[in-house]
């Protein structure tokens, strides 16, 4: 990591852009929150996989394992009353802004101690009062909502801004450009955070766009844009942070594209016919869990038996959640027509 | 030790078919290598182990559906022991699926009443409105909603008032061993047909007579050779009972009749059917205009149309237009029978074999042969008294046999 | 004091009046700011309420209800606007998917309090793309509330309730309804609510009972009006008002009255919202029923440009007048 060109800390230069330093800023134990909390996507991750092998998840589910960088990264950038959308690979989104592990693993086994009371499912998990303003089964379906969002901020000045995740694939979606559009000419306060991890469902991203990087569409709505490393968890902090404070000053929306890897196929009947075994394998190579913690050990602030422990701690949590999501009671089937109106 | 199980790969699979494995037994695995690959229904998956150790066993082959959950290797340490093979329950959801309830609103109990003050739903109109039924007037009891009456409503009353008759269907006992079932079709089918409706839907009364044949007897004695070498025509009783029969219907014409279409229609044709059992059932062939045969030519006529119905050449015209029926049974040692009338005919006459009982002849008694004789008439339109008048007639001429020739 | 007001001014002052009370609510739509509305609804609210609150958007049917939806999860109160409401096809992900389910998805802890008023129906010429009925598409999502006023009165109160509910209400105004000189009314200054989910009575009658939907309602009371001087048939004629939810028991309590259902409405008669009324008519009033529940419709056809084939099309005062006809077995 490069010390500062000039007074101002700065991180890096990306794509012209002077990004500030505030990882460094933050002290140890808010740095190893990041790490534990990566673990924790990862290890409920696994959990929910082994979940669905069993066929005790009524359905699928799309799992985030690999990206935790950007969620971990770019939630921790922000106030926790800030607001964020999500997607269906929504679990990190989740977990990173604080969600129980325990009723989102209820919401995921359809219980009526999760989330959504059993409703929701994987892709509609939200916790609104805290912000989280839900994953979303359709793809870019949230890109509308985060827009909204932004607007109630900006109406009541009340200093939120937003964060839109979505992938590669909305990117195409026209909800993607009218939001983006409508955000740029009100100045809303959002983020447009675009997890590309080079596949739609099968589809990889350069058949399916013809510019090199998503973010150059930026210029299309008069925008800030830029592509970052999605698996290096400072970089994602430090350009989301860069963005936030301008956001909250009213500079506008911005389209950071966050260039990222899923470990696992689009969901879990994937046979991964797409893409080759060498490709996953480089970028399991990139662990970015792996890539963080190395940081942290150079930077002195975490030795390989607290890393394992951070680990073995994460683990132990998710067991504990996977145990009350197990123990906890179905919803009463005469509640299916409750919760549809207010 | 750790379970290697057939994962659930998809939202509906049920079972997966083992393509492929890619370690054997005694391998070491590593976490993130491929076991063994699974065909869905789609395409072929690889399957990762979550684990690293040794391939211990191997419990499905290739090619094997395993359904999902199940466990189909274990991975271990080198030595470890594999637990026994615990039967598995079927694949792994938790929650017995709800059942679809009914979310509609209960429909209203508080019924309306009609205009005519009936609460009766339009089908159940039209059925008592074909079955001749004034629901408005009639104490009709609705099972339907809200006591509504319904079209069974409609079915059950007239049944109890006799209107109408349903084919009652009684399945047999299941705890019987079967020796043979068959379907029933063609003749058969149309034999249970009219069997059944002329039962159900004629009133039978069935009237009995005892008829001295001692003359009958050597009456046929005399002339049986006779007739065998001049028209070798061997004649039989039966010849004489038809014959009898068709001159009772011409003296007796009221029961020569049909009762169709709410008329009583006498016929001035006498044709006589003479019931013969097959193996394929009943068939009954006509004599037309049996009052006007010679007996002989009556003989000749039965044996001609036995054979045909033996043959099975009767055409549609030999087997029609009859209007009345003789039915006999003596050859299997039958006395005496109630038979069911051929409909659309009025009456049928059931003949039995002779036997032997004393008579009272001038006081004395002495060994006498006998035949017993049944009719059964269509009630309708044949009481008692006609239909005994009709027997009186047969057993007279049947008695006094040479009246039965010339 | 008589005050009579078209329907379009009803409405604008039903929005008015809500916007002063409460500043959480605001406008979002095509072309509402200076040109105030296509139709002319929004005139004036620019210069009363200002940009922030009136705000003008490119041509993003989705967007539109997509940022309403977001605005309304976290504490503002929209009232969308969408043109036409053929329109309302550009913006189906986020009526269908998004602002009708999230309160639901999300186990009830979120709500989505606003309001997309749309202009809706035909007999304009501007045929198949801008003169539909598509009603029956939105009543069907559980989770979307609709409403369809037929009269000035009934605008105002309906629009202030829906307006006050907390949940996506698609308002469906009809264009013929806007300026329609036959359709004036007195209408209170005050701020009234007409309750949502109740139906009313327009007219009262025993011969008959005919269930409407907005301009058809007009259309009908004017088929009643002729039949009762010219054939002294009366009539008895429903406003459905709200199609979701719908006010069931009124038209079953009509019908108990006269025996007999007649449903109008202007959208093509395949798989029309009236076949819902139809169904629940026959699971809940069959006894009363003297024949089956028929309906006058729109042709299965689309919206057609030749103001012949128009008029053929969507039901006419003629055709409303027939069907009454036909059930009563008169001519």
């Amino acid at each position: 990591m490069k010390k500062g060109l000039k007074n101002k800390n700065i991180y890096k230069n990306i794509n012209g852009y002077e990004i500030e330093d505030g990882f460094n800023r933050l002290d140890s134990k808010k740095k190893l929150e990041m790490l534990e909390k990566m673990y924790q996507i990862r290890h409920f991750e696994n959990e929910t996989e082994q979940f669905i092998i069993r066929g005790m998840i009524h359905g699928t589910c799309h799992l985030y394992t690999g990206e935790e960088a950007t969620a971990v990264g770019a939630i921790f950038a922000l106030d926790s009353k800030d607001y964020i959308t999500s997607t269906h690979r929504g679990h990190g989104h989740c977990i990173a802004k604080g969600a129980d592990l325990n009723i989102m693993m209820a919401e995921l086994l359809g219980k009526s101690t999760g989330y959504c009371k059993g409703k929701g499912g994987s892709m509609h998990i939200a916790d609104v009062s805290s912000g989280n303003l839900g994953a979303n089964g359709i793809v870019g379906g949230s890109i509308g909502i985060a827009t909204g969002a932004a607007l109630t901020c900006k109406m009541k000045k009340n200093g939120k801004i937003t964060v839109c995740f979505f992938g590669d694939g909305a990117a195409n979606r026209g909800i993607f450009h009218s939001s983006i559009n409508m955000a740029s000419i009100w100045d809303l306060p959002v983020i447009y955070l675009c997890e590309n991890n080079i596949y739609g469902m099968s589809t990889p991203v350069k058949e399916a766009f013809n510019i090199e990087k998503i973010s150059d569409r930026k210029t299309a709505y008069g925008i800030d844009g830029l592509t970052i490393d999605g698996n290096n968890l400072v970089e994602v902090f430090n350009t989301v942070s860069h963005f936030a404070q301008r956001c909250r000053a009213g500079s506008g929306p911005v389209l950071i594209e966050s260039l990222t890897y899923r470990w696992k196929g689009h969901s879990k009947s994937d046979a991964q016919v797409y893409r080759k075994k060498e490709e996953i394998k480089e970028w399991m190579e990139k662990d970015p869990i792996k890539v963080y913690g190395q940081i942290l050990m150079e930077q002195g602030i975490l030795s390989e038996d607290e890393d394992r422990n951070l680990e073995r701690k994460a683990v132990s949590r998710i067991k504990k959640a996977a145990d009350f999501a197990r123990k906890s009671p179905f919803p009463d089937p005469s509640e299916v027509e409750d919760d549809v109106y207010a | 030790m750790h379970e290697v199980i057939m994962p659930k790969l998809g939202i509906t699979m049920e079972s997966g078919r083992i393509e492929k494995w890619h370690k054997k037994e005694g391998d070491r695995v590593e976490a993130g290598e491929v076991l063994f690959e699974v065909m869905t229904d789609k395409v072929a998956i690889e399957v990762e182990s979550y684990n690293s150790g040794t391939l211990l066993k191997i419990l499905q082959a290739e090619g094997t559906d395993v359904p999902v959950t199940e466990v189909v290797a274990y991975i271990g340490s080198k030595n470890e022991k594999i637990p026994r093979p615990i039967s598995k329950q079927k694949a792994g959801k938790e929650d017995p699926g709800a059942e679809a309830k009914d979310t509609g609103k209960p429909v209203r109990e508080d019924g309306g009443i009609l205009k005519k003050g009936v609460r009766i739903s339009p089908l159940a109109r039209k059925t008592a409105e074909k079955m001749g039924i004034d629901y408005s007037r009639e104490e009709i009891k609705g099972s339907g909603p809200g006591g509504r009456i319904v079209k069974e409503d409609i079915i059950a009353y007239s049944k109890i008032k006799g209107k109408t008759k349903k084919e009652a269907a009684m399945p047999p006992p299941a705890a019987i061993a079967v020796k043979s079932s068959t379907r029933l079709e063609g003749p058969r089918k149309i034999i249970a047909e009219r069997m059944a409706w002329s039962k159900s839907n004629i009133p039978h009364i069935v009237l009995n007579v005892k008829a001295d044949v001692a003359g009958l007897i050597d009456l046929r004695e005399k002339l049986k050779e006779k007739l065998i070498k001049k028209y070798n025509i061997r004649i039989t009783y039966t010849d004489f009972i038809l014959k009898a029969a068709a001159a009772a219907l011409r003296k007796n014409p009221e029961v020569n009749s049909t009762f169709s279409g709410g008329n009583y229609i006498i016929y001035d044709e006498v044709n006589v059917g003479l019931a013969v059992s097959l193996e394929g059932g009943l068939i009954v062939p006509t004599i037309f205009g049996c009052d006007r045969l010679k007996i002989i030519d009556i003989a000749r006529k039965r044996i001609e149309l036995v054979d045909k119905a033996r043959e099975g050449k009767l055409n549609l015209e030999e087997i029609s237009n009859g209007t009345f029926t003789v039915t006999n049974l003596g050859m299997y040692g039958i006395r005496s029978f109630s038979p069911i009338i051929n409909p659309p005919q009025a009456a049928i006459l059931a003949v039995g074999e002779i036997y032997a009982e004393p008579a009272v002849v001038k006081g004395k008694v002495e060994p006498g042969s006998f035949i017993d004789l049944s009719v059964s008439c269509d009630h309708r339109i044949i009481d008692g008294m006609a239909g005994a008048r009709f027997l009186k007639s047969v057993k007279e001429l049947i008695e006094n046999p040479e009246k039965l020739i010339d | 004091m008589i005050r009579e007001l078209t329907y379009l001014e009803a409405i604008r002052e039903a929005i008015q009046q809500k916007m002063r009370e409460d500043e959480n609510i605001y406008l979002i739509g095509e072309d509402i700011a200076e040109y105030g509305g296509a139709f002319g609804v929004t005139v004036g609210m620019l210069e009363e309420f200002g940009r922030e609150r009136v705000r003008n958007t490119p041509i993003s049917e989705a967007a539109i209800i997509g940022v309403a939806a977001g605005s309304a999860v976290t504490g503002m109160r929209p009232i969308a606007e969408i043109m036409f409401s053929d329109f309302i096809t550009i913006a189906m992900d986020q009526i269908a998917n998004q602002a009708a389910k999230i309160r639901y998805m999300f186990g009830g802890k979120a709500s989505v309090p606003m309001v997309i008023r749309t202009a809706g129906g035909g007999g304009t010429g501007a045929a198949a793309q801008h003169s539909q009925s598509l009603e029956a598409l939105v009543s069907h999502i559980p989770g979307l509330k609709v409403v369809m006023p037929s009269c000035p009165y009934d605008a105002k109160g309906l629009l202030i309730s829906s307006i006050k509910d907390n949940n996506p209400v698609i308002f469906i105004e009809h264009k013929l309804l806007y300026k329609n000189k036959k359709c004036i009314q007195d209408v209170p200054h005050r701020m009234y609510e007409v309750p949502l989910g109740k139906g009313d009575i327009k007219r009262e009658g025993s011969d008959i009972s005919v269930a409407a939907t907005s301009y058809m309602v007009q259309k009908s009371l004017e088929a009643a009006e002729k039949l009762s001087k010219e054939k002294g048939i009366e009539c008895e004629i429903i406003d459905i008002r709200t199609l979701r939810p719908l006010d069931i028991d009124i038209i079953l309590n009509s019908i108990k009255k006269t025996g007999r259902l007649l449903c109008v409405e202007e959208a093509p008669v395949f798989g029309g919202f009236m076949g819902e009324v139809s169904a629940q008519v026959s699971e809940k009033g069959f006894d009363w029923l003297d024949g089956p529940v028929t309906r006058v419709a729109g042709k299965n056809c689309p919206v057609p440009y030749s103001l012949v084939l128009e008029e053929e099309m969507i039901p006419s005062v003629q055709r409303i007048e027939r069907g009454i006809l036909n059930i009563l077995n008169k001519t």
